[in-house]
């Protein structure tokens, strides 16, 4: 081998061609760095729930099932299954756990809201093997809490936090453990962990203990997460049919009793299954998820994107090393003459290949390394750097090194080595018509990825776009949301009447659920129809300025009001007076399900306005007024122009009983809506740009590959007098018909991955077909100063030629 | 050494025939220095090529060291080629990555000589030719004279039993041309077997036997030195 002696000419080679060697390493070294950015977003997606041992024996009970005319499917299940379970030979271990609402944890002064605070049963760190850094993984009684380090640090400082006390809601809890936080691939996370027992008590200072009983054998209601790990060998499917078999014995006469006690026939079936815990975050996608779970549809997008481009940019290499023919072919017909047999230069080619990717990953890697806070930063991901952690990395980026070189160096090696010694020297070469066509093709493709791409990320702005600016149904803009408003609900008439002083404010409201939120579902059978069926319908409490800070418009009666009495009065909207099939709607009522003693009048409908999200269409919505005891998330506050913060925030101290002030903007909620897809636009947006960046390097490489190619003609034009730009046109007009080919043939798929992807919407709205052809205007356009800036300077001039 | 019977050439250009070598006979013997000599145009560098294995006839016979090659493919041809022939170019064809050493070094390393054999024989042709003052220059730093001398010093460093020499003073001065016929002269007193083409008739004069080519047809043979 000629090792040696190939790498000291690569390395020379690329020094003597400067420039033109390091557009060619920099291109492909993009190529890496989105490849290796999509292998670190699979990983990362790839790795959730991993950190816990025997994690592909952990399950999570889900419920599948129908209650009336609505099916059910979430992730919880009710409390009892976990007893069923527990009994069963399968099972090694089963643990519930119980999220708690976001709350006020207080140690001495310190207080902050909280929203990880779960409660879980006495075994909870036995399957959830988080490391326990000090004190004990054992909650055995209530009132007992593990913490994670950075709540122990949060809280305590330097201070040992075992034995400390934490009060949340009037009940205070001793710490036990701290635990290592979670991984950032889990798909849920917590960072208090109670005793499950303690809910008992949190139950008993708002209701009887008859509710308390019921709220622990009620197989009707889904409130807890059931985790259970299974015995080695035991088959999931087989598993999951035996807790059916048992459970519908259970479940039998509670149904029944169901039926009797509300007269009706509606189905009632509850089915559980159980879902490996690695999967959750890649497919569950049910109700009640503790995390977003990924959209795989994402993923193998960004895999089929990068490794697009990742081709494309070997391409590239292989045109702009195919490009500077004339020095390379006279080059290798010396060394054949001198001796070279045909292995041996494959070999030279293949080695200057390596050379390249070697160079291009370096800088791929650095790049990367570089760029990942930004990236992260840019497209809110938590993504670490994680390769070189063993062995396994180190050979994977070496058998992908020796694939792109081979893939690069390939064409090159075999294109060179196999032509004859007496042609090379002579300078006597031709390339034929199909070599040309094919480099043709190949920008071709290279233009059709940069216009799918730029077309489909501009859609997605455009529906970005569309989103924000759109009409909701209400008026989004000067709402400060304050979170956790129950805090003030004791002087809520004093609270509001302070803070509508406050200059520029002009309502204060309050209510339950913004979009954003699950909404509580009722369960509602219009009064009129006496086989009407039961339907759940999604609700929302609020207080009586609730409609002028949300700015809603009234199509009928009016809005609630408590001083017309309105506590058992109800606002609807037009699509909950259509689910409910009612004619004159302001004459009736409907009725809570299961007690028909409770007629609700419907003094009013709203017209519909987005109360989740432009993903969903607008769901029917039954909005009442909040009582005075009730708990509730918000307070809304409109106002006009700016408004001092610290002003509400003091006003917020004296009512609120030492409870944070949180707040954010309306605005600022909804946006959160869309995040994931402005996160997705940038990605597919940087990739746009990077596509793009490619296809021009490739039309450089392919305008230098005509000029050569047509070098002779050229010179001899240039000595004739022919004006610039009829060379420019004639180099142009050699490729232009690939690039417009390549723009033409990605815009069906374009069109096909745009509305596949607007389907995810109830309320999309198609860019238009102008913009594909602005695209292909702006791509042809780019090609052809991509041409005349290489013709203008001075490619036709060589003296050499 | 080199038999050639009733060599013809033809090229083949679409519809156009261009007969670029006809009935051409030739002996060449070991230990000789024959010169082609003829315009540019009269087919040297076709015999050339052929003599010198890089390119086959169209019809004839060619016998080289005892072999006949014109019906060989390229890959036989060119492991005759390798280690047999050195080759001098009119623009000298050294490698532009490689400095002056590397580029004598290799066809050795092409034909696998160990790195101690290959040390050895660089160095005896860089003092042959007294350039091991050169050795670790480039091509773009030598003069034209310089750069024969490595190209010549590259083709000898195989001991081949062969030399063909294409116009090699083609892109030199008179001065330089004639250090490169000195050279060339010395190597055949040495004992190298050289066959040279060129359009000079004062240069043929070096040689032992000129054949004179005019399109494609041999029309004397000066036999001088067999006399």
């Amino acid at each position: 081998m000629m090792l040696s002696h190939h790498i000291k000419v690569a390395i020379r080679g690329i020094r003597k061609q400067g420039v033109y060697a390091l557009l060619n390493i920099f291109g492909l070294s993009i190529g890496l760095v989105l490849g290796l950015f999509v292998v670190l977003l699979v990983r990362h997606e790839a790795s959730y729930d991993t950190s816990f041992s025997d994690n592909n024996r952990i399950y999570r009970l889900a419920t599948e099932g129908v209650l009336g005319a609505n099916i059910i499917k979430s992730a919880t299940s009710p409390m009892p299954l976990a007893n069923v379970v527990r009994a069963m030979d399968e099972v090694e271990q089963v643990v519930r756990f119980v999220p708690g609402a976001n709350n006020v944890v207080q140690y001495n002064e310190l207080r902050f809201n909280e929203d990880g605070f779960i409660f879980g049963e006495n075994n909870f760190f036995e399957l959830f093997d988080v490391e326990i850094v000090k004190g004990s993984k054992l909650l055995s009684h209530p009132r007992q809490v593990v913490v994670t380090e950075s709540v122990a640090g949060k809280y305590f400082g330097d201070d040992d936090p075992i034995g400390k006390f934490v009060v949340r809601e009037g009940i205070s809890y001793e710490v036990v453990g701290v635990c290592k936080d979670l991984p950032l691939a889990t798909h849920f996370t917590f960072d208090f962990v109670a005793s499950l027992n303690t809910i008992d008590e949190i139950l008993l200072k708002k209701a009887d203990s008859a509710y308390v009983e019921n709220w622990k054998s009620d197989w009707m209601y889904l409130n807890c997460y059931t985790y259970l790990k299974l015995n080695k060998s035991v088959k999931k499917e087989e598993f999951i049919e035996k807790v059916n078999a048992e459970k519908d014995m259970l479940i039998a006469p509670q149904v029944e009793e169901i039926m009797q006690l509300e007269q009706t026939n509606d189905s009632i079936e509850l089915e559980f299954i159980a879902q490996n815990i690695k999967s959750i975050h890649f497919t569950s996608h049910l109700d009640g998820e503790l995390s977003a779970n990924s959209k795989p549809i994402y993923i193998e997008l960004f895999a089929f994107v990068a490794v697009f481009i990742l081709l494309t940019t070997c391409i590239n290499f292989m045109n702009l090393t195919t490009a500077k023919l004339k020095m390379k072919y006279q080059e290798v017909g010396y060394r054949q003459l001198v001796g070279a047999t045909r292995g041996q230069l494959i070999a030279q080619f293949l080695v200057e290949a390596l050379v390249y990717g070697l160079g291009a990953m370096f800088i791929g890697m650095v790049l990367l390394e570089l760029m990942l806070p930004f990236l992260n930063n840019f497209f809110q991901l938590e993504l670490e750097f994680n390769f070189f952690r063993g062995w396994v990395d180190f050979f994977g980026i070496l058998i992908v090194l020796l694939f792109i070189g081979l893939l690069t160096g390939s064409f090159p090696a075999f294109f060179f080595s196999s032509r004859k010694p007496e042609k090379l020297i002579s300078g006597d070469y031709k390339i034929s018509k199909i070599g040309f066509i094919v480099r043709g093709l190949l920008v071709t493709n290279q233009f059709a990825v940069a216009m799918f791409l730029v077309v489909v990320a501009s859609a997605m702005w455009w529906q970005v776009n569309f989103v924000k600016k759109n009409d909701h149904g209400f008026g989004s803009d000067n709402i400060i949301v304050v979170e956790r408003g129950h805090a003030v609900r004791k002087d809520m008439q004093a609270f509001k009447k302070a803070v509508l002083d406050v200059e520029g404010v002009r309502y204060v409201g309050a209510c339950n659920s913004l979009p954003g939120d699950d909404y509580f579902q009722g369960t509602f059978r219009a009064n009129n129809s006496k086989e009407g069926s039961v339907v759940m319908l999604p609700m929302n409490y609020v207080d009586e300025d609730y409609f002028n800070v949300m700015g809603l418009r009234l199509k009928q009666g009016r809005f609630l009001s408590s001083e017309l009495g309105d506590s058992i009065g109800v606002n609807l909207n037009i699509a909950a007076v259509k689910e409910l099939g009612l004619s004159k709607p302001l004459d009736e009522k409907i009725e809570v399900f299961g007690n028909d003693k409770w007629a609700l009048s419907i003094v009013g409908l709203v017209k519909d306005f987005n109360f989740e999200s432009y993903f969903t269409p607008i769901k029917p919505l039954v909005i009442m007024l909040l009582s005075d005891k009730m708990r509730f998330e918000y307070i809304l506050i409109k106002h006009e122009g700016t408004v001092d913060a610290e002003a509400i925030k003091s006003i917020w101290d004296n009512y609120s009983e030492g409870a944070p002030f949180v707040y954010t903007s309306l605005s600022d909620r909804l946006d959160k809506l869309y995040e994931e897809d402005v996160r997705i636009a940038k990605i597919m947006s940087v990739f746009a740009l990077l596509s793009l960046f490619i296809a021009i390097l490739g039309v450089v490489a392919l305008g230098a590959f005509i000029i050569e190619y047509k070098s002779n003609s050229i010179v001899v034009k240039n000595i004739l007098g022919a004006p610039r730009q009829s060379i420019m046109r004639q180099v142009f007009s050699m490729f232009g018909v690939y690039v417009i080919i390549g723009v033409l043939l990605a815009s069906v798929p374009a069109y096909w991955a745009i509305q596949a992807w607007g389907n995810s919407y109830a309320y999309f709205d198609f860019i238009g077909i102008g913009s594909f052809v602005f695209w292909a205007l702006a791509l042809i356009g780019l090609s052809f100063v991509a041409t005349f800036v290489q013709t203008f300077q001075g490619a036709t001039f060589r003296p050499e030629s | 050494m080199i038999h050639a019977r009733n060599l013809t050439k033809v090229l083949r250009n679409g519809a156009i025939e261009t007969t670029v070598l006809q009935n051409v006979n030739i002996d060449i013997e070991q230990g000789e220095y024959v010169v082609i000599l003829g315009p540019s145009g009269s087919g040297k560098t076709s015999l050339i090529n052929t003599i010198g294995l890089i390119d086959k006839p169209t019809s004839g016979e060619l016998f080289f060291m005892g072999h006949e090659v014109s019906r060989l493919k390229e890959r036989q041809r060119s492991n005759l080629r390798r280690g047999g022939i050195g080759f001098v170019f009119q623009n000298f064809g050294l490698i532009d990555e490689l400095n002056v050493y590397e580029n004598i070094e290799l066809p050795l390393q092409y034909l696998k000589y160990s790195k101690k054999a290959r040390q050895l024989k660089v160095n005896e042709m860089l003092s042959k030719f007294q350039i091991s003052h050169l050795k670790q220059y480039y091509p773009k730093q030598l003069s034209a004279l310089q750069k024969q001398l490595v190209a010549i010093g590259r083709a000898v460093a195989i001991s081949p039993d062969l030399i063909i020499a294409d116009e090699p003073t083609g892109n030199l001065s008179s001065a330089s041309g004639n250090k490169v016929m000195e050279v060339l002269s010395s190597l055949n007193e040495e004992g190298y077997t050289i066959i040279m083409a060129t359009h000079s008739a004062t240069e043929a004069e070096r040689g032992q036997r000129v054949v004179q080519l005019f399109d494609g047809h041999i029309v004397t043979e000066n036999i001088k030195s067999r006399l």
